[in-house]
């Protein structure tokens, strides 16, 4: 069995960075929010973004996603029940490149001009931030007719994106969100 | 003679010397230059290799050991044998810059990277992973009228 928690961050960065539901075949609100191709891409390597050695060339919108904790959802799950149901708090951090110097190394949207969003980090974090929350929150991009177990139900920015500048041109963005699930109380879970 | 024309001459004689001490296997270490074209951005879903151009040092340079940082994307020997993940940093040089005969410009060792490209090093020896391992520009002085060195650390594999 594939890890409840390897499906659910599989179908978050699906949507981040895989343009989930860009087709249309996931309805006209998951096509309104959703995310175009090339915009966001995977930490290389699965690294940390704050590492100081991370690739210049492969940071700009680089995507990390982070599970923090899990609890029960709405009280404790009654164990001789079926299916459970878990709030989990993920991290979605991603990556702004910023200075005139590495503009060449900025990943620019349509509409975008590297020398100019150069200059403004914190802008396109945040507004990246919000496209971000906006697809994840989506309830049409999050969820697939076909999932069975485990079944993302719902995912919601939970307080604040903060910035974190790290320094020599790099910028954090980092988001809480919960992602609600719910899991088949029959499976061992085991990997 | 024109001071331009003896540094010329300086870089040929310097890089004679450095000739021979490959020549003689004083240099254990094959260093390339390898650049990687995307059809996007680096690793965006979608984007792939358009091609690959690689440059390997002739003559083969002095590559010496500096300092090391904690990092994920270290490895190599250490990582394989004991589980310490250190970004070990590498002198590479000196290595000659260009004259009539050979030697390199400094916009042929430090190609620039881009949205859509990958700059590395592969370092291949005795003190690297079999197959070597990849590196990123920290530095290069070519300060020095004959010679440049480039630091590198250890990156992405």
């Amino acid at each position: 069995m594939t890890s409840p928690y390897l499906t659910l961050r599989n179908r978050l960065l699906a949507i981040v960075c895989d343009a989930r539901g860009a087709d249309g075949s996931l309805g006209a609100d998951a096509l309104a929010k959703s995310i175009p191709l090339g915009r966001f891409r995977r930490a290389q390597d699965g690294a940390p973004l704050r590492d100081p050695a991370y690739p210049a060339g492969a940071l700009d919108r680089a995507v990390r996603v982070d599970w923090l904790s899990e609890a029960d959802d709405e009280g404790v799950n009654n164990p001789l029940q079926a299916p459970h149901f878990y709030a989990s708090r993920v991290s979605v951090t991603h990556a702004i490149l910023y200075g005139s110097a590495i503009s060449a190394a900025i990943s620019v949207a349509s509409g975008e001009t590297a020398a100019t969003v150069a200059l403004q980090p914190q802008e396109r974090a945040l507004m990246d931030a919000r496209r971000i929350r906006r697809a994840l929150a989506c309830p049409d991009l999050l969820r697939a007719s076909s999932d069975t177990d485990p079944v993302p139900l719902a995912c919601v920015r939970e307080g604040e994106t903060t910035l974190e500048d790290l320094g020599n041109g790099r910028l954090l963005a980092v988001s809480m969100y919960t992602l609600r699930w719910q899991s088949d109380n029959t499976a061992a879970g085991d990997p | 003679m024109s001071a331009a024309s003896l540094r010329l001459a300086h870089r040929a004689a310097a890089d004679a010397g450095r000739r021979a001490a490959a020549a003689v296997g004083a240099r254990p270490t094959t260093v390339s230059v390898v650049v990687v074209t995307y059809s996007g951005p680096v690793g965006v879903t979608g984007s792939s290799v358009v091609s690959t151009s690689t440059t390997v040092l002739s003559p083969a340079p002095r590559v010496r050991s500096g300092s090391a940082a904690s990092s994920y994307l270290g490895g190599g020997t250490a990582a394989a044998s004991a589980g310490v993940l250190l970004a070990g940093q590498y002198l590479v040089g000196p290595i000659t810059l260009d004259y009539a005969g050979g030697g390199y410009t400094q916009a042929q060792l430090c190609p620039a990277a881009g949205e859509d490209r990958a700059v590395y090093y592969l370092l291949e020896g005795d003190e690297f992973s079999s197959g070597g391992e990849r590196f990123r520009l920290v530095d290069a002085d070519a300060t020095r009228p004959h010679q440049i060195t480039l630091v590198v650390e250890r990156t992405a594999q």
